[in-house]
């Protein structure tokens, strides 16, 4: 069982090393595209007000843990596209 | 007849609350401009249950009416309150807890302050850093399924809410992530009497000891469709007042696994969750009542479930595309020697059709099957819920 763990950890960083675009750098399409569905589907951008998607995008960095310049540029993406 | 009349009363009440809160969300949901804002969120839900038991009687039922409204208010961009209040109607059973009339629960409240980028402070009840699925996946549009996997979960081996203070955080690490939270609790409290003698209660809103649980669960998404993690806590959870319990202590830890990912060959989304959890509390005795005699076991309990659902997103066709197909197995095993607790097994499916990303109609089955003892009927349940 150590073995499996030990060789899936190593596995994921080589995964983890391999992508290229670091997270600062992503867009937040790209980032609203990758966090939003880990859990629920993700909403299209005119579910919400621009001060609404403010509170809930707050809301999944409590909740979702993502970080916060994952939250700053869904946010903005959400507010400039609903 | 008197029960009937109060709970159809309720029933009223709750409905006409309901639709005057969802006519008025325009004027509620959004402040006006101002450093205050707030939304009001949470999912509704309705459910029809049936099951052919020829033994005790065929059951066929609208159950489970619910109404879990969450509120949302940032107050400036380092203060943040989050809360849910659940109002459900009707007994239930899929690992739902059963019950009959109105219940109504804080599920959580909790009070945030933002440290810095990378760390939050957390103080009320919360959802809890042992596991995943009751903080992230038991919702009615996260969850799949009707129902939780056998012994995961506040009704399984580990506790849901808790009350306490926490730190909680999300890291970049180049295209990588990690994310923590370190908990803080009142923690479980040891049951020592009858039937449930060894058992945990979760949920403890007085501290029945001066210790406190601790915990921390640490999660890294190594690419951004990957993620595993783990958690591990400690408590003390004997009554400081009971000299034959009160250095009895609990750990609590497991591993959480999630794959989620748009496959251009399947034409679709394939999600893929599990969770194992386990529990470890200090062996003691406790006394039989009915024969007086002491008693002692090896007081271990885990559970686990693997979750696989594939949803054709990539499809022409419109209906088709709306279908989510899903499968779970899960187990739970509990303690040989404790009066509580059936070892067990269950297969679940569920059919999903998304009405929206977030309104759905789920047509289940769920089989348990039990190490010991009879086999039930299979359940089949349709639960209609909507996200707010």
């Amino acid at each position: 069982m150590k073995k499996v763990v030990v060789i899936f950890f190593i596995t994921a960083v080589i995964i983890g090393c391999a992508t290229t675009t670091k997270i600062v750098d992503r867009s937040g399409t790209e980032l609203w595209g990758q966090n939003c569905g880990r859990c629920h589907n993700s909403p299209p951008s005119s579910t919400y007000s621009a001060d609404q998607w403010e509170v809930l995008v707050f809301h999944m960095k409590t909740r979702a843990l993502i970080t916060d310049v994952e939250a700053k540029k869904i946010a903005a993406f959400l507010q400039s596209s609903n | 007849m008197k029960t009937l009349i109060n709970t159809t009363i309720l029933a009223v009440i709750l409905l006409v609350a309901f639709t005057t809160l969802v006519t008025a969300q325009d004027s509620i949901r959004s402040s006006p401009s101002g450093s205050l804002k707030s939304v009001i969120t949470g999912d509704v839900f309705f459910g029809y249950q049936y099951s052919n038991d020829s033994k005790n009687g065929n059951t066929s039922t609208f159950t489970k009416v619910g109404y879990n409204p969450v509120v949302l208010y940032k107050l400036s961009d380092k203060l943040f309150f989050e809360g849910e209040v659940e109002f459900q109607l009707g007994g239930g059973s899929g690992g739902f807890a059963a019950g009959e009339g109105l219940e109504v629960e804080l599920e959580y409240a909790n009070l945030n302050f933002v440290i810095n980028k990378y760390m939050l402070l957390k103080a009320g009840t919360f959802f809890s850093c042992f596991g995943v699925f009751e903080d992230w996946y038991h919702q009615r549009i996260t969850n799949r399924l009707t129902s939780r996997p056998l012994g995961i979960g506040h009704h399984g081996i580990e506790p849901g809410t808790e009350m306490g203070i926490a730190l909680n955080g999300g890291i970049p690490l180049g295209s990588a992530k990690l994310h923590y939270a370190i908990n803080l609790l009142n923690g479980p409290t040891l049951l020592t009497e009858d039937e449930d003698a060894g058992n945990l209660e979760y949920e403890s809103i007085i501290d029945n000891n001066t210790n406190k649980a601790l915990a921390a669960r640490i999660g890294i998404l190594p690419v951004s469709w990957l993620e595993f993690g783990g958690w591990i806590g400690t408590s003390v959870v004997g009554g400081a007042k009971d000299p034959a319990y009160k250095n009895i202590g609990a750990t609590h830890s497991g591993a959480y696994f999630s794959f989620i990912k748009d496959i251009d060959a399947l034409n679709g989304t394939v999600i893929l969750r599990s969770q194992y959890s386990n529990l470890s509390v200090d062996k003691a005795n406790y006394i039989d009542t009915a024969t007086g005699t002491s008693y002692t076991f090896d007081n271990k309990s885990s559970a686990y479930y693997a979750q696989l659902s594939y949803r054709p997103t990539m499809g022409i066709n419109k209906i088709i595309k709306r279908l989510e197909f899903v499968g779970r197995y899960g187990a739970v095993d509990y303690p040989g020697g404790a009066k509580w607790g059936q070892d067990a097994s269950q297969w679940a499916f569920a059919l999903d059709y998304w009405l929206k990303w977030n309104a759905v109609i789920k047509l289940s089955y769920e089989q348990n099957t039990p190490v010991k003892g009879t086999k039930p009927p299979a359940n089949y349940f349709v639960q209609i819920a909507f996200g707010l």
